[in-house]
């Protein structure tokens, strides 16, 4: 009962640098389904991370069409795309990026503040979120004590506390070592799988992609499948 | 409001001694203010309230009362040219002693008892009730030692009172005032004739050429040495009031700037510009209001230890606007760090931009 979720159509994106533009991304197509779990990797400065903040609804494309859950967001505003963020997308970054005066339950909490959700039922929600990624035993630690792994399982709590369409993780293995860095991941396909979101990891690291599903390549903007 | 609190509790010590300076600033904005209104009040509340609307002195006074002197004459040709009840008024700085033989420097105030209006009074007989040589003298005269119906003995003239009244609030240049009819002879205790300074009268103005016709607040400023303090004492409380709006404002500018990777992640995670703005608002309202309870509370403090004779005076009015007025210009201040958040680009999140 997979469906489709996440849809590129011709995606370009070019940045203005004086009087010459760069082209970062080249007519790029894509889909994913729910249930999926995508990789995309590339050398850096390839566009991996332009096209997770397109994804993301950080930016918006020069030209082509994005569509999450067959929402076309493509020509909306700041605004609306801050709202995109809020409701649709979950986002994990390279360093776990929690906010330090924040314990790990408030971590959760704040989003829900932010998207205006019922309390108890999101705290329920957190706990079992805490529960499933093993670290409900750091709910009232703050982010100085807990260690890069549990930071990063935390942070992807966050990511699935809205309960987004897709998922987007930015390099989640970075600040890790490889034994944690796959643990996380596992943990982000175990989610993704589970809750039947659709998710795509930008990543350096070739060992992880075993466990996702398919494998982009982009390389000078344009992008390679490869089963 | 979740993560403003969460955040105050987190950093105790940077916002304490951030409520700190303010709470020591506040302080010194209601003690400089409650002088400066205390002072005014000293120096001329019996003036502001003299039962009359309008005052007319010689054009070579200035508007100072105290230096205007009119001839029984310019006192016809006032009082000819005016419809309405006028009252001869004089002002006269002697001195009496008080129970232990110290020189007390006193105001009078001469008026025709008949025509002048009752005064505020706390004890004894008005105005119109006086008879013989009953005078009314301001209750600050008690500290003294002098009570209702003792006899006070003015120095110069060696003239007898008989403390028939007590009022409130009649100072002139922190001397107590004593209203006496000029059948008492205070107006003349340095000449043989009596002196007038001014005529009163209440109602609609009349411009009367040759003299000067002021308001009450027009002879208050004129008080001489009033605008000066006034003004001294007022841009002192401008000052701290700017300070205290750059302190708090470059605080919460410094803090955002420090946590703008913070409110870039915030942002990513959907969080808009107004979310973020109205936790920075919570901060500076909660912190001021601290501020501003605290120093109320030590100010209110501070007047039980301040010994009567000083001259402070701070009205819950007063406080309560000037604690608004502060409130506001601290708001006005974060909009600073409201601006910066509203420029942040959640892209910062994302730790690159390629």
């Amino acid at each position: 009962m997979s469906k489709e979720m996440l849809r590129l159509e011709n995606v370009s994106k070019e940045f203005g640098d004086g009087d010459s533009t760069i082209t970062i991304l080249k007519n790029i197509s894509l889909s994913i389904n729910t249930g999926e779990f995508v990789a995309i990797v590339g050398p850096s400065g390839s566009g991996k991370s332009t096209l997770l903040s397109i994804v993301g609804a950080l930016l918006t494309p020069s030209n082509g069409s994005v569509m999450i859950d067959g929402e076309n967001i493509t020509a909306y505003k700041s605004r609306r795309l801050t709202s995109v963020r809020s409701n649709k997308v979950g986002f994990i970054f390279q360093s776990a990026n929690l906010i330090p005066y924040l314990t790990v339950k408030d971590q959760l909490m704040l989003i829900s503040d932010i998207t205006q959700n019922n309390k108890r039922e999101s705290l329920n929600k957190a706990k079992k979120l805490l529960n499933d990624l093993g670290i409900s035993h750091r709910m009232k630690n703050y982010p100085n004590k807990l260690s890069g792994g549990e930071k990063q399982r935390v942070a992807i709590a966050r990511a699935f506390m809205n309960d987004p369409d897709i998922v987007l993780a930015d390099e989640p293995t970075a600040s890790l070592d490889s034994e944690r860095g796959r643990k996380v991941v596992e943990m982000i396909s175990y989610e993704v799988k589970s809750r039947n979101k659709a998710a795509i990891m930008v990543t350096h690291d070739e060992r992880m992609l075993d466990l996702c599903d398919r494998t982009l390549y982009i390389e000078d903007g344009k992008m390679l499948e490869r089963a | 409001m979740f993560l403003a609190l969460k955040e105050v509790g987190q950093s105790k010590i940077r916002y304490t001694l951030i409520s700190l300076i303010m709470i020591a600033i506040l302080f010194l904005v209601f003690f400089i203010t409650g002088l400066a209104n205390g002072l005014s009040f000293a120096d001329s509340s019996s003036l502001q309230n003299l039962k009359t609307d309008y005052i007319v002195t010689n054009e070579e006074a200035d508007g100072a009362v105290i230096n205007s002197t009119l001839s029984e004459d310019q006192l016809k040709t006032i009082e000819e040219q005016l419809n309405q009840q006028s009252t001869p008024f004089s002002l006269t700085i002697s001195a009496v002693e008080d129970k232990q033989g110290k020189e007390v420097n006193v105001a009078y105030f001469s008026v025709d008892t008949e025509k002048y209006s009752d005064i505020e009074i706390i004890e004894g007989k008005n105005i119109s009730e006086l008879t013989g040589n009953e005078v009314i003298i301001n209750e600050n005269i008690k500290n003294h030692g002098y009570e209702l119906n003792d006899i006070i003995v003015d120095k110069i003239s060696d003239t007898p009172m008989k403390i028939a009244g007590f009022s409130k609030n009649q100072t002139y240049t922190f001397l107590p005032v004593i209203y006496a009819d000029f059948d008492l002879g205070m107006s003349n205790i340095y000449g043989d004739e009596p002196s007038y300074n001014a005529v009163l009268y209440t109602g609609e103005k009349v411009d009367i050429s040759g003299f000067d016709t002021l308001t009450k607040n027009e002879a208050v400023k004129s008080i001489p040495g009033y605008t000066e303090t006034q003004g001294s004492l007022m841009m002192m409380v401008v000052f701290l009031f700017i300070i205290s709006a750059f302190v708090s404002t470059v605080f919460f500018f410094i803090i955002t700037i420090q946590k703008l990777n913070q409110f870039g992640i915030l942002k990513a995670v959907g969080a808009d510009t107004k979310y973020i703005a109205k936790s920075i608002f919570i901060q500076v309202i909660l912190l001021t209001t601290i501020g501003l309870s605290l120093s109320g509370l030590a100010i209110y403090g501070i007047t039980q230890l301040l010994p009567g004779e000083m001259p402070f005076k701070i009205s819950p009015t007063l406080m309560l606007g000037t604690a608004g007025l502060f409130l506001v210009l601290n708001l006005l201040g974060s909009l600073l760090s409201v601006y910066k958040v509203a420029k942040i680009d959640a892209l910062e999140a994302i730790g690159r931009v390629e």
